[in-house]
């Protein structure tokens, strides 16, 4: 055994699984309330929204998705939203999926495509921001 | 004692399929179902802006998938959810701050989270396909009215 190993205050037990403090546990639990108040005052927003471009085709999607407070407050919504789900389903994951290797999969899966759904759809927004009208 | 009859007579734990859930159990379980329906609504809409950034071809294309005479029904299930999630998440964060953890509030909390829920849903279903669906921008909406009718 090197001399680098032995100053490690882990007890044996949890080298040999290699456990130990992460001290990530409260980061995501505060960022799943932070993200849930970020996301809140922008619900009443979205449903509202959402609710005036039902069956909206693309001019006026697009009009409506140009205006700087619209884009603004889209890319706000994704990127909290994205981020709270991914923090929400990375807990019910955790708690159902008891095979390690498929949990593994599926939490790293999971982050992953949303965070290029999330890119995906901030490029988006910003394009039609950006050339829509021109 | 054999083990058979050992396992027979021992106090079970609340398994679900023999314990009757109680209501803030079943809010509590609601809370995550809720959640990740609320992620499929919220990659759908992800994909809605996508579609709208490759351009018109594509957005149309996406739109005829997307838009159907039952979209609105699916509208609504969705508001719901959402609106369960938010007022759950609220009663979350102020049983964070120490407030109300106790049988009898978590009662009327979660009451007033599902009447919360059930009202702005009412809110959202009338405007959306109920008596008051004209009621903002009147001239608006009836054209798109009449496009998802046709379809």
């Amino acid at each position: 055994m090197s001399s680098k190993k032995k100053q490690s205050i882990q007890t044996p037990l949890a080298k040999a699984k290699g456990l130990g403090s992460a001290h990530t546990g409260t980061h995501h639990w505060l960022m799943q309330r932070v993200t849930a108040l970020a996301v809140l005052p922008l619900i009443f927003w979205v449903v509202y929204s959402m609710f005036k471009l039902q069956g909206a085709d693309y001019l006026e999607f697009t009009t409506w998705l140009a205006q700087p407070m619209n884009a603004v407050l889209s890319i706000l919504f994704i990127i909290a939203g994205f981020y709270h789900a991914v923090l929400g389903n990375q807990v019910i994951i955790e708690d159902y999926i008891s095979c390690k290797w498929f949990r593994m999969t599926k939490l790293i899966g999971q982050k992953l495509f949303f965070i290029a759904l999330a890119v995906a759809c901030i490029f988006s927004i910003l394009k039609i921001a950006f050339t829509a009208g021109v | 004692m054999s083990d058979k009859d050992n396992s027979i007579t021992r106090p079970l734990s609340p398994h679900l399929q023999v314990y009757r859930l109680p209501m803030t159990a079943k809010m509590s379980i609601s809370h995550r179902i809720t959640g990740v329906l609320l992620t499929i609504g919220l990659v759908l809409l992800a994909v809605w802006m996508i579609a709208a950034g490759l351009g018109e071809e594509r957005y149309n294309q996406v739109m005829t998938l997307i838009d159907t005479p039952y979209t609105k029904y699916v509208f609504v299930a969705w508001a719901f959810a959402l609106f369960y999630h938010m007022g759950n998440g609220i009663r979350h964060m102020f049983w964070d701050m120490g407030c109300g953890i106790n049988q009898k509030a978590a009662c009327k909390t979660g009451t007033l989270v599902l009447l919360f829920a059930a009202v702005m849903t009412y809110g959202v279903w009338s405007l959306s396909c109920g008596c008051h669906k004209d009621y903002f921008n009147k001239d608006q909406t009836v054209e798109v009215e009449g496009e998802v009718n046709v379809e």
